[in-house]
């Protein structure tokens, strides 16, 4: 049986655009090459 | 092949000849973030987006500049109605690799046409829904969650959401069928997955359910059913027979019929027939009254039309009246004082214009100067002669058309006409004429004699009183000088 009210905990509201485009630069867009990178300069 | 690390071409070696870095690692990154990619794409093929969506972050989390994986996984987002993360996958894309990208054509078909305002505005409304779940007014919520997905049928998690509402509601039936339309967007859908077991959970135990009930209805049924088939069959008679007092029954019956009819079915025939004569009655007084009203009326244009016809009797017609006056002046210059009369008594003045009433004037004085002419002329001569009743005919004719008539001699010898048959009541009315209009005369003073004799009194007309008031003054004046 669905417990109506815990469900309804996990569907949150979608941003719009204009709120997703200016947050994109503040996202963290760091890959395993990028860690990869991280780990050679801390070797050397 | 390019060092991830100096950006050098390290060739086909394991190890970057300039910076030393290991370019075996490398590879096994983008080798993996490749296969998420391959992975991806083909959820998406099988229209599992959820699974898709998965295999495509996992993709750009390896390489962020796996470009091919970043844009399916917005137009992932795009088709499951996530357009702000579809926008922020593609902007990401763009700025990651600018040229010969392909996400260009994504871009300029979502800026263009307002698609993004029309996107925004069911978003808005998608948040708007969860709003109205939160504050329990779900009647709210299914409506706008409704209008979003004939909209955008694709909007996975509106469906999502709808169906929540739906079930929560027990509209287990209409649940299944938004779920299974959202299914067909993205087929391996965690929550519509479990949605649906729960519904079809629900809807096996409802059927369970009512399939106890019916058998328990079933049985209750057939025990009943029993004992129906204990009772032996009988008919009205047998009962009737069976009763000692069953015929009195029927009686009692009848008579109470008959009471109805006559206390409840009768006076409510009377009432209607009541009610059908008042209603003739009075639509019979309404055509009575409009009856009357409309005799008002043609009597009283009937009355109008008298007193219009009788300004024409015994009169011609406009045709008929100039046709007499012509003839009357023709008459008139030829000397047939008879004719010129007759024609002019046909003529109808007030049909006239100006200048035929002009005509007719000058026409009826010249007939009746002629016609008193005559008259004088054979009145006088009757005077002379002493036919004073035939001198009185002719002479009223000559007075009436001018009183002053040959110098008053007319109206003069009709008084003494009278006066000579003996009949003073007639004659001193002219007598009194005369010495009105020839004040000064011997025989205005005559007049006046005889109007005093008998007891009346002259009264100077205006005209003669002004001229004896002028004579007065200048006598007083010639006295005084």
């Amino acid at each position: 049986m669905i417990d109506f009210e815990e469900e309804l905990k996990k569907f949150q509201p979608i941003p719009d655009t204009s709120e997703v485009v200016n947050s994109i630069y503040e996202r963290d867009l760091t890959d395993m090459v990028d860690i990869l990178k991280e780990m050679i300069k801390e070797q050397k | 092949m390019i060092c991830f690390n100096c950006g050098n071409d390290a060739g086909n070696e394991y190890q970057c000849p300039y910076c030393g870095a290991s370019q075996s690692a490398y590879r096994m990154i983008v080798a993996a973030s490749n296969r998420a990619y391959n992975e991806g794409l083909e959820s998406a093929r099988a229209r599992d987006l959820s699974q898709a969506v998965e295999s495509l972050n996992r993709s750009v989390r390896l390489d962020k500049y796996n470009t091919m994986a970043r844009n399916l996984l917005g137009l992932v987002f795009f088709e499951m109605g996530l357009s702000a993360y579809a926008l922020r996958e593609w902007v990401l894309s763009k700025n990651l690799q600018p040229q010969d990208n392909p996400v260009d054509g994504y871009l300029a078909i979502v800026q263009s046409r307002g698609v993004l305002n029309r996107l925004d505005q069911t978003t808005q409304k998608y948040n708007q829904a969860i709003a109205y779940c939160r504050q329990g007014s779900t009647d709210l919520a299914r409506i706008q969650l409704k209008r979003i997905i004939n909209t955008n049928p694709g909007m996975v998690q509106a469906a999502q959401l709808l169906a929540l509402v739906l079930i929560n509601d027990g509209k287990y039936e209409e649940a299944r069928k938004v779920l299974s339309q959202a299914a067909r967007i993205d087929s391996h859908n965690p929550t519509i997955i479990r949605y649906m077991n729960s519904i079809r959970s629900e809807l096996k135990d409802k059927k369970r359910r009512r399939r106890t009930r019916k058998n328990r209805r079933a049985d209750t049924d057939f025990a009943a059913a029993n004992e129906l088939a204990a009772v032996p069959k009988t008919g009205i008679l047998d009962i009737i027979d069976r009763n000692g007092n069953g015929f009195i029954n029927i009686l009692t019956g009848v008579g109470l019929g008959v009471l109805v009819a006559m206390f409840l079915i009768v006076p409510t025939m009377r009432q209607n027939e009541n009610n059908r004569t008042s209603n003739a009655l009075v639509s019979a007084n309404k055509e009575a009254v409009s009856s009357a009203n409309n005799i008002a009326s043609l009597e009283k244009e009937v009355e109008s039309l008298t007193k219009e016809l009788d300004k024409y009797t015994g009169m011609g017609d406009l045709k008929t009246s100039y046709e007499k006056l012509l003839e009357a002046d023709t008459a008139i210059k030829d000397g047939d004082q008879e004719s010129a009369q007759a024609a002019i008594a046909v003529v109808n003045e007030k049909l006239l214009d100006a200048q035929g009433k002009a005509i007719y004037e000058t026409v009826s004085h010249d007939i009746f100067e002629n016609a008193a002419k005559q008259a004088y002329a054979t009145g006088s001569a009757a005077f002379r002669a002493r036919r004073y009743e035939d001198a009185i005919t002719d002479l009223t004719t000559v007075v009436e058309f001018d009183p002053k008539y040959s110098d008053g001699y007319a109206l003069y010898y009709l008084a003494q006409s009278y006066e000579n048959t003996d009949d003073l009541d007639s004659a001193i009315p002219y007598y009194k004429q005369f010495a009105q209009l020839f004040p000064r005369t011997s025989r205005g003073r005559a007049a006046a004699s005889k109007v005093e004799a008998y007891g009346d009194t002259v009264e100077p007309l205006e005209s003669e009183a002004d001229a004896a008031e002028d004579s007065t003054d200048t006598a007083t004046g010639e006295n005084n000088q």
